[in-house]
């Protein structure tokens, strides 16, 4: 049984951004989907896109500095969200679709209590009284396994540490029981302790609410753990998509690959006691990409071909695609 | 409790602050040329040395510094600023009559300044290239360089003299009769020309200041997580962003007041507003020690205790100063 149509259904977004120099293009066509209850893994550099990505589905980004393309669509339960006007994607933000961030340590308003913070979203969203919201504020707290939390929801944010903070933005971001939450690098900003205990929680909670995440990082080990399914982004472009254990055991794209080689946990044994190899080069800025892959640059495999014309998605089984000349002869459905 | 502790602390400082203005004061005074004995003598006629000793020994002056010093501030200490040469009345009283006057001028200058400066920086916030946010810079900038008495004079002639809506000066009609609330307005009426003389100034640096700062908040991380919420724009900005923004205006606020004080004098003195400025003004030009001491004491004493209220209002914007720690429950860090 399939569902009429998925809960996300990006299709082909694009997004220009003015710079000092003249209009990037710094996502080009990607298109991506999500089911309920999924949780899709997003990877790539600084630079990718990723974070543009995830704005662009909040309808948050920076204005008026970047453009959507023309063809660009975002459907959720299959209404555009493009085209909702302002107020209407005010009820969704929050509600339907929430967002936490990088860095905790900037994300809480320092002048409010965490409850508070929490308890304006359910007053917005779902009226009701200052007391319920209050109520569902502790109740949050202790589901991000806050302890005290009905000491916790009168605390100001300074009050909280690192990890205790994106504990607190996750609460805000799931207090109105949202169906998407987007988590852009929610633990980068974390000690390494805290982030496996960041990633449990995004874990048990989806176990018990049936969220759909975005999980956005550009480090492929943290989240290969916690997701099914992985979309690999490189210069604005998606180059690879599949099933995460597909893509850890039998990456396709040379920049997946790369990427996977970069990572000390998944290489082999043998691999082990060599120098941690990198990827030769920097990301391309985007006004310095031509019509072709914009890994070719950095690419063992490049041919001329590469540097002239982007290959298009090659399907490689029924789930697995990849963008790269090396897999042409895959390439029969296009998506 | 930390309010107390925090305010007996800053008073306490206080005194010994004003303690430094007084000997400060004091001696600056007498290294300034001109002798009081003889600006006094000047008034009865003529100076004779016997005129003068006798001068300087009913005033005390004939003691050597450090006696006067000292014998000042033992008076000061209970209460007693001396009498004044030229007005001969004890300077307290002559100073606790134009308070108020002086206080109602000043605070109603720097209450309307943070206002209205605010609310236009705040709205010039959400264009910061639109015509408003380029009006306040630029007078912002005519603000700043213009000097308090001349834009006076032009408002009277202006306001009160060829489109006469508002007094020439003074601060009620001379033989003005009515109820209460009638002489209230006939205050207010002759409030707004010196009070917005005095505003001008600080109204547009506040609208700089409470603009550059909303502009700054509006990019932070926190607005960015308000607006992913699902806030409305008015809530992001008046709730969130606001306050915020709202610190650093407190901080100049209090910082500037000594400067609204000063200003007073000369906002005074054009609109022959009957509060301190015009004291301090004559006793300046009559050598009227006394009288200029006390002027300046009180007026320590008044921005020591705006200080304080700067201080205290900080902590109710500001839970992560102070209090906020004392009272908070000490979760790591």
């Amino acid at each position: 049984m399939r569902e009429p149509h998925p809960l996300l259904a990006v299709d082909d977004l694009s997004i220009d951004m003015t710079v000092a120099r003249g209009t990037v293009r710094i996502l080009d066509g990607v298109s991506f989907s999500l089911a309920s209850g999924e949780t899709l893994g997003v990877v790539g550099e600084s630079g990718s896109g990723k974070t543009m990505t995830a704005l662009a589905i909040m309808r948050l980004l920076p204005q008026p500095s970047a453009r959507l393309g023309a063809e660009s669509r975002i459907l959720f339960s299959g209404k555009n969200v493009l085209k909702l006007d302002e107020r209407a994607m005010r009820r969704l933000r929050g509600r339907e679709i929430s967002m936490i961030f990088q860095d905790p340590m900037t994300a809480l308003n320092p002048l409010f209590t965490v409850g508070e913070q929490i308890a304006e979203t359910v007053r917005w969203h779902e009226g009701g009284t200052r007391a319920a919201a209050q109520a569902r504020a502790v109740d949050m707290l202790r589901a991000v396994r806050i302890p005290h939390p009905e000491r916790a929801v009168r605390s100001y944010p300074h009050q909280f540490s690192g990890g205790m903070r994106q504990r607190a933005t996750i609460a805000i971001a799931l207090a109105c029981r949202p169906k998407i939450l987007i988590a852009d690098e929610p633990t980068t900003a974390l000690d390494v302790t805290v982030q496996a205990q960041i990633f449990d929680l995004l874990e048990d909670i989806q176990e018990e609410t049936g969220t759909a995440i975005i999980l956005i990082s550009h480090n492929l080990s943290t989240i290969a753990r916690l997701t099914r399914r992985i979309m690999v982004l490189y210069g604005g472009r998606k180059v690879e998509e599949g099933p995460t254990r597909e893509i850890i055991r039998n990456p396709r794209h040379p920049y997946t690959e790369a990427l996977l080689r970069c990572v000390p946990g998944l290489r082999s044994e043998a691999e082990h006691d060599a120098e941690l190899p990198e990827i030769p080069g920097t990301v391309p800025a985007p006004e310095e990409l031509g019509g072709g892959c914009p890994f070719a640059p950095r690419c063992s495999h490049a041919a001329a071909r590469c540097r002239s014309t982007m290959p298009p998605a090659a399907a490689l089984g029924e789930k697995h695609k990849v963008a790269c000349w090396l897999h042409e002869a895959a390439q029969s459905a296009v998506t | 409790m930390a309010v107390v502790k925090l305010v007996l602390a800053r008073l306490a400082q206080g005194v010994l602050l004003v303690f430094a203005v007084v000997v400060l004061n004091f001696l600056l005074i007498h290294l300034a040329p001109g002798d009081p004995a003889q600006v006094l003598a000047g008034e009865f006629g003529g100076t004779t040395p016997q005129i003068l000793a006798q001068i300087r020994a009913t005033y005390g002056l004939n003691h050597p510094l450090w006696v006067q010093l000292l014998t000042y501030i033992g008076h000061v200490a209970r209460g007693n600023l001396g009498q004044s040469f030229y007005f001969n009345q004890p300077v307290l009283s002559l100073i606790l009559q134009r308070l108020p006057a002086t206080l109602l001028l000043v605070i109603t200058a720097q209450v309307s300044a943070i206002l209205a400066g605010t609310m236009l920086g705040v709205i010039a916030a959400r264009r910061p290239h639109g015509w408003l946010s380029q009006g306040i810079t630029v007078t912002a900038l005519i603000g700043y360089s213009t000097p308090v008495f001349w834009l006076g004079i032009m408002l009277l002639i202006a306001f009160a003299y060829l489109w006469p809506i508002f007094p020439i000066g003074s601060m009620e009609t001379i033989g003005f009769e009515g109820g209460i609330f009638h002489e209230a307005l006939n205050i207010l009426h002759h409030l707004v020309l010196p009070a917005f003389t005095l505003a001008f100034v600080y109204l547009a640096q506040y609208s700089r200041l409470s603009q550059a700062n909303m502009l700054e908040t509006l990019g932070s991380d926190y607005i960015r997580m308000a607006r992913a919420k699902g806030l409305p724009e008015w809530l992001i900005l008046y709730k969130h962003a606001l306050r915020n923004a709202l610190i650093p205006v407190v901080t100049i606020a209090g910082l500037q007041f000594s400067q609204v004080l000063a200003g007073a004098i000369l906002v005074e003195t054009v609109f022959d507003w009957p509060g301190m400025g015009q004291l301090t003004y004559e006793s300046i030009l009559r050598r009227d020690y006394p009288l200029l001491l006390g002027i300046l004491l009180i007026s320590a004493v008044v921005v020591v205790v705006v200080n304080i209220l700067t201080d205290l209002s900080y902590r109710l914007i500001d839970p992560r100063i102070g209090a906020g720690s004392v009272t908070g429950v000490g979760y790591g860090t």
